[in-house]
């Protein structure tokens, strides 16, 4: 629907965000990283759609907004509307992520492609190459998944997923090994595979400076 | 969910043509829904993505 406002009403969208990849917190973003002093997005407006709606008119920096608003939204039922105050064109230039729009289109057509082609089992190895290869990403692990755990703490979802490898295919040959776990706090965090003998190694790690 | 994109909006004093908003958010079931409104007129529409 972003890319709808060009196509149909002649408004330019921008092809970025300010995160390049999913992360729990709001201000985890590029222009904290680049001006870490201060609030940035100023008025910010948050509402719940069922007659409250409140305003931050001033705040000390980003980190205190995400922590203030996350306390206020798990009091509004964990589901509210969030609108944050304008940003200049220069600024957005600058600090922008770019072409992860359009890089989030390519992998929805690709997928969609395999559905209607049937072609399923590869859609892992399909989102690889519309990433740009083997250099860019890779398959961690195939199976299925066996448990899910989740629990709700101060308006953040934490959790895990553990999936165990299988055959895929149907063609009687499991590709990878063991069990991967993946913890997420809104967002997956790492990704560990524990081994049939009982090892445990570390396949993927988002660091605090991501 | 577009009310506090209409209070932001009425407390800066701009009037924008459309306003867009997309649900994000962890395991709630409620991903990919993308809501709209044309300012200036009475239209509303909501769809969602698969």
């Amino acid at each position: 629907m972003i890319l709808g406002a060009s196509s149909n009403m002649d408004i330019p969208s921008i092809d970025g965000d300010f995160m390049g990849r999913a992360l729990p917190s709001a201000h985890q973003i590029t222009p904290v990283v680049f001006e870490p002093e201060g609030a940035i997005f100023m008025p910010t407006t948050m509402a719940d759609g069922n007659g409250n709606t409140m305003m931050f008119l001033r705040a000390t920096s980003e980190q205190m907004i995400e922590r203030v608003l996350r306390a206020a939204l798990a009091e509004m039922g964990s589901h509210v509307g969030l609108a944050r105050g304008p940003y200049s064109g220069l600024k957005t230039k600058a600090y922008v992520v770019e072409n992860t729009i359009s890089l989030a289109w390519r992998i929805g057509r690709a997928v969609a492609l395999c559905r209607q082609t049937s072609r399923l089992d590869n859609v892992a190895e399909v989102i690889v190459d519309e990433l740009g290869g083997n250099e860019s990403a890779r398959v961690l692990f195939k199976g299925k998944i066996v448990e899910v755990a989740r629990k709700l703490i101060k308006g953040h979802l934490y959790g895990e997923v553990a999936i165990e490898a299988t055959d895929i295919s149907g063609k009687g040959m499991v590709e990878f090994e063991g069990k991967l776990k993946i913890p997420f706090k809104n967002e997956n965090v790492m990704a560990t595979v524990e081994l049939d003998d009982g090892t445990e190694q570390v396949r993927v790690l988002l660091s605090n400076r991501s | 969910m577009l009310e506090s994109q209409l209070a932001l909006y009425n407390h800066i004093n701009i009037k924008p043509d459309v306003m867009l908003a997309i649900e994000i958010g962890g395991g709630n079931g409620l991903q990919g829904r993308c809501s709209a409104m044309y300012v200036g007129s009475d239209s509303l529409t909501f769809s969602t993505q698969e």
